[in-house]
């Protein structure tokens, strides 16, 4: 196998450890009793110490910690304090939406960032290529909630081609929940869309000027089959890198606009969580969205080695 | 008719300050199966003549002037016309064979990719005839080189590997920009070889583009010598060789040990440098570095004017069987 | 290619900082804000938190430029006040992520070998909590609050600082007057602070403004979410997510606040890039 692909594993489960060893400590340690945190300042100490009793608050961290991880590895995550049903039920039906929200989210950023970069690109140090900056500007400094609430007074209040919010579930078939979805999406997916723009417009000017690209000129490529044949696949890499980089910042800003339109999505769920002050379900949540950001990452690193082979063969 | 036929071919690019002329009336033809070297230091607008006669030049250049392909005008053609053109019928190697080859895609992919383009050939045809190809540019064990990237190929390999884009279609006029620059002199030998052996083959005309004068001397029918964006002397190889008539020519010979006559076998570099195209002065571009300049060189510019029969020069005194002198 | 066509790139033009668009009108942007915000420390149009139920939703007019509220508190008032919210947690993240994070970028780079190593698998650790999933872990274990998100969005901002200065120091490392200060004896602190530091302060601020302004973006979220400012301080993001309820009834209340971020991250952020080029012509040509 090649190192570049162990090493990248490796240091992939490691900082997977180091996510739960921080999650747990920073939600069970810093804050002192958990039960009490549950209970509120003016519990009985006899309930109290009943409720660390029945959470096995009473063992020491580390063997909390490890009962925690056994868990895990076992599918099993615990009992949510509020709901009383297993933390992994709750989570994969809350999955079930905020996993098409980020990929529809990123799709119509990637769509849109390739457009528009490509177009600027072309249009270089022209007025469409200052247009495009300009709209990229402003496209950075919009809160996406803000941009939601935008979208939900033009699209559902005025126009009403959509509803303001909520979730039909997928059972009400797939049109009635992608049409639920469209507006968060596109909240979230414009700032994102702003950022890859920018990427995609810099790489696809940079592989333009390379002499490769002058080469395919010279075989009598046309300048758009130049750009697609040969200009874009190396303009990728980057691109790819950044789609990565900004998916963290994607999967938290779920938490944002699934609350603007009340989607029960994962991002609600660890928000009323909170306010319910229910541990079980937020370590757990807060571990899982950091692990599916690493895992991320680590699929870009692996795509690394489909899209490059100067990578592939380096071993 | 000449194969191709360039008259009076000006380059300029538009800066904030103005345009700014970089090739100025360049003329030259070249016959079917004929060697044309094009001789100069570098920036002396040998490589933009040769992008120019493709329509390449970089965005914000314009060409002014006549390139006759067969007959057809290059500068007026529409671009569809161009692109039947490329690749097809007017081939091109450039210098560089570390970044002319894309990285990302496999050599064999790269090399049908005009056979496919211009010959219409389905994947199947392209890879039999791209095969073909590589044995005949004497690409060592081609199937396996067929599926590699171009990181995994030599220096010397990647070379053969643009000249078999270069020529996959036959063309009638093949440009080589510095085909041999990059490499070291072994290799320089084969590749050199390899190309005369291929024009021989199929009468192919060449325009080599070097300032290597030991290649052109090896290679070449006739030689251009270039210098501050303008042709400064024509003249059949061997004469150029033997008496060249500009200071400049004689300048660029005397920088080679053995050949130049009456040296002593030291390299005799040129003094000064050549004047930027936005400060080009009055009079002749040379003046400042020709030993032998006088008062007129300062007033006008020379234009290329026939010396003797078949060789012209950009002088007011050109050097005449060894002797210098008004024509 | 020839030298001819390489000339014809263009040289690295100096940028006059008066030259400069996106300078002066990031500057003039931010600096009307911050005035505005220091300014509300001592008068604003009306007391920003004084109800008055007389004068609930009224929209923009001339006694209330950006309307009034449901409470009938004036929203300009609201808004300058806000803005101070929003300032003071951009300030105090960018401190925490700039001091922290420089200091771990310059270890990592004076030390190299494992130290360097260490250091940066830390950062990559912490890029898998973005901002808001930091603020939502301290918020659940410290409970919600402006401090709290300050700290949220500093550590976000560690790593980002880190690899920056470690990226830019490596180069200073190796310059001759500093291993010039090496050969007469200085210790590493001193030669990091007295000359590495000062070679990339540039780079160091310009990053600065660009962190200032995605604090101002993920203040404004958490306290959209609660977890941020608490009232009754006024803040822009937790006006919005009180607007959210009326943005049929009175959708100036949801467009003013929002103007109002867009309108200082679009300052801060032009300022940065005016910056960035008069501080570095190097990257003056593209972006």
């Amino acid at each position: 196998m090649n190192r570049l692909l162990l090493y990248r594993l490796a240091s992939w489960a490691l900082t997977l450890l180091a996510i739960t060893v921080i999650a747990f400590l920073v939600l069970e340690i810093l804050p002192g009793d958990p039960a009490l945190v549950l209970l509120g300042p003016d519990a009985q100490p006899d309930t109290l110490e009943a409720l660390r009793q029945q959470l096995g608050l009473n063992q020491a961290a580390v063997v909390r910690y490890f009962e925690w991880m056994s868990g895990l590895l076992r599918g099993d995550m615990g009992t949510s304090y509020t709901y009383s049903i297993p933390v992994s039920e709750l989570i994969g039906s809350r999955l079930k939406i905020t996993i098409p929200l980020a990929v529809l989210s990123t799709a119509i950023a990637v769509g849109l960032a390739l457009v528009l970069g490509m177009y600027a690109a072309a249009r270089h140090n022209r007025v469409g290529d200052y247009g495009v900056m300009a709209v990229t500007q402003i496209g950075v400094a919009i809160p996406s909630f803000w941009l939601g609430m935008l979208l939900i007074l033009l699209f559902s209040l005025t126009l009403r081609w959509f509803s303001a919010g909520g979730f039909p579930g997928w059972e009400a078939g797939l049109w009635p929940g992608l049409r639920a979805l469209v507006l968060p999406a596109a909240a979230l997916a414009i700032a994102q869309a702003a950022v890859l723009t920018r990427v995609v417009r810099a790489s696809v000017i940079e592989v333009l000027n390379q002499d490769f690209v002058r080469t395919a000129r010279a075989k009598g490529l046309t300048r758009a089959q130049a750009l697609r044949r040969h200009a874009l696949r190396n303009a990728l890499i980057p691109v790819v890198t950044v789609i990565g980089l900004q998916f963290g910042h994607l999967l938290a800003g779920t938490i944002v606009i699934e609350n603007v339109f009340s989607l029960p999505g994962l991002g609600r769920l660890i928000f009323q969580s909170i306010n319910q002050r229910d541990l079980m379900v937020i370590k757990n949540v807060v571990v899982l969205l950091a692990v599916i950001v690493i895992t991320v990452n680590l699929i870009v690193d692996l795509l690394y080695l489909v899209i490059d082979p100067r990578l592939r063969h380096a071993s | 008719m000449a194969l191709l036929q360039v008259q009076d071919i000006s380059i300029s690019i538009d800066r904030p300050e103005g345009k700014v002329g970089l090739v100025r009336d360049v003329s030259f033809d070249i016959q079917p199966g004929e060697i044309v070297g094009m001789l100069g230091e570098s920036g002396c607008g040998k490589s933009l003549t040769a992008l120019a006669i493709l329509g390449l030049l970089p965005e914000g250049m314009t060409a002014t002037g006549e390139i006759l392909f067969k007959g057809a005008n290059l500068l007026t053609l529409d671009e569809p016309s161009l692109c039947r053109l490329r690749g097809n019928r007017i081939g091109l190697i450039f210098q560089e064979p570390m970044t002319t080859l894309n990285p990302m895609m496999t050599i064999g992919d790269q090399v049908m990719e005009p056979l496919r383009l211009h010959r219409g050939l389905g994947r199947h045809d392209a890879r039999a005839e791209a095969l073909r190809l590589l044995e005949r540019i004497r690409l060592p064990s081609p199937r396996q080189k067929f599926d590699s990237y171009p990181h995994q190929l030599s220096g010397g390999q990647r070379q053969r590997v643009v000249i078999a884009m270069a020529i996959a279609c036959k063309p009638e006029l093949l440009i080589a920009d510095e085909p041999t620059t990059a490499l070291d002199t072994t290799m320089q030998m084969q590749i050199l070889d390899l190309l005369l052996d291929l024009t021989d083959e199929t009468d192919t005309g060449l325009l080599l583009i070097t300032h290597d004068l030991g290649v052109m001397a090896e290679m070449t029918d006739r030689i251009l010598v270039m210098y501050g964006g303008s042709i400064v002397e024509t003249s059949p190889t061997a004469d150029l060789i033997a008496s060249p008539a500009h200071p400049y020519s004689r300048g660029l010979l005397r920088a080679i040990p053995q050949r130049a006559p009456g040296s002593d076998g030291w390299l005799e570099p040129i003094p000064g440098t050549v004047p930027a195209p936005a400060a080009r002065p009055q009079g002749c571009l040379f003046r400042a570095r020709c030993p032998i300049a006088i008062a007129e060189c300062a007033a006008h510019r020379p234009e290329l004017r026939d010396i003797l029969p078949g060789r012209s020069a950009a002088c007011w005194v050109p050097i005449i069987h060894g002797r210098t002198g008004d024509a | 290619m020839t030298a001819a066509s390489t000339s014809t790139a263009s040289p690295a033009r100096k940028i006059g900082w008066l030259r400069s668009p996106s300078l002066v009108a990031g500057g003039i942007i931010s600096a009307t804000i911050t005035s505005a915000a220091l300014l509300s420390f001592l008068w604003t149009p009306y007391p920003p938190l004084a109800m008055n139920m007389a004068q609930r939703f009224q929209p923009p007019s001339l006694q209330h430029v950006f309307g009034t509220d449901q409470f009938g508190r004036d929203v300009l008032s609201l808004l300058m006040t806000g803005a101070q919210s929003s300032l003071a947690v951009g300030v105090v993240a960018v401190a925490i992520g700039l001091v922290i994070g420089s200091a771990l970028g310059l270890i990592a780079s004076a030390r190299g070998g494992w130290i360097d190593e260490i250091i940066m698998r830390m950062c990559d650790f912490l890029f898998a909590f973005p901002a808001v999933l930091c603020a939502v872990m301290l918020a659940a274990a410290l409970g919600a609050g402006m401090g709290n998100a300050m700290v949220a969005i500093g550590v976000y901002n560690i790593p980002i600082f880190a690899r920056i200065v470690r990226g830019a120091a490596a180069g200073v490392w190796v310059r001759e007057f500093v291993l010039a200060a090496r050969t007469s004896g200085k210790s590493s602190t001193h030669i990091a602070i007295e000359h590495v530091l000062p070679n990339i302060l540039d780079i160091i601020v310009v990053q600065a403004t660009i962190s200032f302004a995605t604090a101002i973006l993920a203040e404004a979220a958490l306290s959209y979410l609660g977890l941020g400012t608490q009232p009754p301080t006024p803040s822009w993001g937790r006006m919005l997510h009180e607007s959210q309820v009326f943005l049929s009834r009175a959708p100036y209340l949801s467009i003013f606040p929002g103007l109002t971020i867009v309108t200082m991250v679009l300052g801060i952020n032009l300022l940065g890039d005016g910056l960035r080029d008069l501080l570095d012509p190097r990257y003056a040509r593209e972006r």
